[in-house]
């Protein structure tokens, strides 16, 4: 549709200038004046209108648009020193806990994007305890770290398996200057394409004596 | 002022006003032409994606350009109509010679071009309140959604300086093929040539579309206006009152 409006304009208007040469149109009469005045009159109020109704729209729940993005790349480094859960620009995006009473767990996933950041407790409670930090995303200009989904995780028997959320669509809409007015704008609006994808770990909990059966090497022991 | 100076003026003003009526058609045409690039616009003017960790993000891209660039290319086809003999003889209902009928043009094509800039202007406003009803708030960039009256009052200023420069071109374009039919083949292609090759083309285009200053630019598209808008008039002058 987008694509075929130039042209199909372009024949309307060399329609019309053909016309005039021929001149047609100022006998045509598409309506009388009185009509037509009321026509563009209603269409001046709409346009009027949606000012006013713009700028009283409700500004929040819209999607945070930032040139300053909240960027932490360390999330390793945080990961290591067990800090994930107090660093800044790092955000929990799920979390479970499963009760297990063996002792001897197997951690396998189909999900190579997180980290697995593995932390003995203090004491055996029969829980496994677990979190999914993911560090802010943008792209041009948009924070979408709230739309990342975690993984899906679960437990059978002795294993955890860690798997990914699955392909899913996320579409947001972006307002540019038009080129008339960015002629005169200092501010450069984001580049298209440009952006970070997020980092991500996962914080697993264990009970003290719990032995972790790591056959794809996959983990890391926290303070080991 | 002499007695024909007043008469003259006068003139000029009374087939002013008398133009809003007579060439509502070019006004009906704009509206058509802003409601069908509101309408085209409706499906984003650009887009970009991005993948990974089981995402996949598209960001439709928005803006009022295409809305802009209609309302230079009605101001410009407008301008050339204002020149044809169909529109011209409407003038001679009046007592009255090629400089009072060329005024009266271009005072209404001033009036139009700003009409059509606030229009085109305003046009991107509804864009945003449609999409927002269509959208929804949580799928919509805050940024640039909201424009601050500041960056409205720029837009406006600077596609109405836009859209009298396209009336002006358009008028002396047309007022050309009035004195000679060899301009309408000659004219399109000085202008292939002229945007082809580097050079002067696109050093005259740099001027206004490069300036950064909208004081500047409004100079300019001032001066330039008033050249060829004094450029019309003398070639105008050479045609006989009535072909």
């Amino acid at each position: 549709m987008r694509t075929l409006i130039i042209p199909v304009l372009l024949f309307v208007l060399a329609l019309l200038v053909f016309l005039m040469r021929r001149g047609a149109f100022p006998t045509i009469n598409i309506m009388n004046t009185n009509s037509l005045n009321w026509v563009l009159r209603v269409y001046t109020a709409v346009l009027l209108s949606s000012v006013v109704v713009l700028y009283m729209l409700p500004k929040q729940d819209f999607a945070a648009s930032t040139t300053y993005l909240d960027q932490f790349t360390g999330i390793y480094e945080a990961g290591k020193a067990g800090k994930l859960g107090s660093t800044n620009g790092v955000y929990a995006k799920g979390n479970w806990s499963f009760e297990f009473s063996g002792s001897q767990l197997k951690i396998s996933s189909e999900y190579p994007n997180a980290l697995i950041f593995v932390q003995r407790k203090d004491s055996d409670d029969g829980k496994l305890d677990l979190i999914d930090y993911v560090t802010s995303s943008t792209f041009d200009g948009i924070d979408y770290t709230d739309k990342i989904k975690p993984p899906k995780v679960a437990l059978v028997r002795d294993e955890l398996i860690v798997k990914s959320p699955g392909p899913y669509q996320v579409d947001y809409v972006k307002f540019d200057k038009d080129f008339a007015a960015a002629q005169f704008s200092d501010e450069s609006s984001s580049q298209p394409g440009s952006g970070f994808l997020s980092g991500e770990a996962l914080v697993l909990r264990i009970p003290k004596n719990l032995t972790i059966d790591n056959p794809q090497k996959i983990v890391q022991f926290v303070g080991e | 002022m002499s007695l024909t100076e007043t008469n003259l003026l006068e003139v000029a003003k009374k087939q002013y006003f008398s133009k809003f009526g007579s060439y509502s058609n070019l006004l009906w045409a704009l509206m058509v032409v802003q409601v069908l690039a509101v309408l085209s616009s409706l499906g984003g003017n650009g887009m970009s994606s991005t993948g990974g960790q089981g995402i996949n993000l598209q960001i439709t891209r928005y803006s009022s350009s295409l809305i802009v660039m209609c309302t230079m290319f009605w101001a410009i086809i407008s301008g050339i109509i204002c020149t044809t003999t169909a529109y011209k003889n409407l003038d001679f209902t009046y007592v009255s010679s090629r400089l009072s009928s060329d005024i009266s043009s271009i005072g209404f094509l001033l009036t139009a071009g700003f009409a059509a800039g606030v229009m085109s202007s305003l046009s991107g406003v509804l864009l945003r309140v449609i999409i927002f009803f269509t959208v929804g708030s949580q799928s919509i960039a805050l940024g640039y959604f909201f424009p601050p009256p500041q960056d409205l009052l720029t837009g406006i200023l600077s596609t109405t300086l836009y859209v009298i420069l396209m009336s002006a071109i358009g008028y002396f374009v047309g007022t050309l093929t009035q004195v000679s039919r060899g301009f309408v083949i000659l004219l399109p292609l000085v202008f292939i040539i002229a945007v082809r090759l580097p050079g002067v083309g696109a050093e005259i285009i740099n001027t206004f579309v490069k300036e950064s200053s909208l004081l500047w630019f409004a100079v300019k598209v001032i001066a330039a206006t008033a050249m060829l808008c004094c450029g019309a008039m003398l070639l105008s002058n050479r045609l006989e009152v009535r072909r």
